[in-house]
């Protein structure tokens, strides 16, 4: 186990939200397409949470997109650092 | 729109606002040891009592994260996101018969 983290990778816990959606055709749905902001913490800590956003918009006749490689700045802000998180 | 209105969608859901103020994490301040204590006292002055108060039956909305620790850790108590919320209520109109 320890030999895992020092090699530099971590293991994924749970999926990418946008690994989820891709299951699904994205772009059939009656109203169109929203934008789901999945940021680190949601593919990280709660991937569930994004699951359900997604199965929530899509019963909604919702399609959702995912903005690749978003980070949120959630970290820099917790730390007060609002001009690193704003950029 | 705000969280409180699209709570009070789902038919017979009634959403009380609660006045806690902040829960006592400040995102990641209160996870850090030496703010442990400090941030006991804030969730004790309103949040804690107040959802101890509740009947097991009453649905805790939280949307922030390390709200919803604070919640767990401290009382034993689970908090659920909007979108939680809101699912579980589409899902149990679908398939409900």
């Amino acid at each position: 186990m320890a030999k895992k983290f020092t090699q530099g990778k971590f293991p994924f816990v749970g999926g990418l939200v946008q690994k989820y959606a891709k299951k699904y055709p994205q772009n059939q749905f009656n109203n169109g397409s929203v934008y789901l902001f999945a940021d680190e913490f949601t593919n990280y800590n709660e991937v569930d949470l994004g699951k359900k956003a997604v199965l929530l918009l899509n019963e909604l006749g919702f399609g959702i997109k995912i903005p690749h490689g978003v980070i949120s700045g959630r970290s820099y802000l917790s730390k007060g650092m609002l001009i690193e998180a704003k950029k | 729109m705000s969280t409180r209105h699209v709570l009070s969608f789902p038919e017979n859901q009634e959403v009380e606002l609660l006045p806690t103020g902040c829960c006592g994490m400040a995102g990641s301040f209160g996870y850090e040891r030496k703010h442990y204590k400090i941030s006991q006292q804030i969730a004790n002055l309103v949040l804690f009592p107040r959802v101890l108060a509740a009947k097991d039956s009453v649905i805790i909305a939280s949307n922030g994260t390390s709200c919803r620790h604070q919640l767990k850790d401290g009382i034993e108590r689970t908090g659920l996101h909007t979108v939680e919320i809101m699912y579980d209520s589409l899902a149990q109109k679908t398939f409900k018969s």
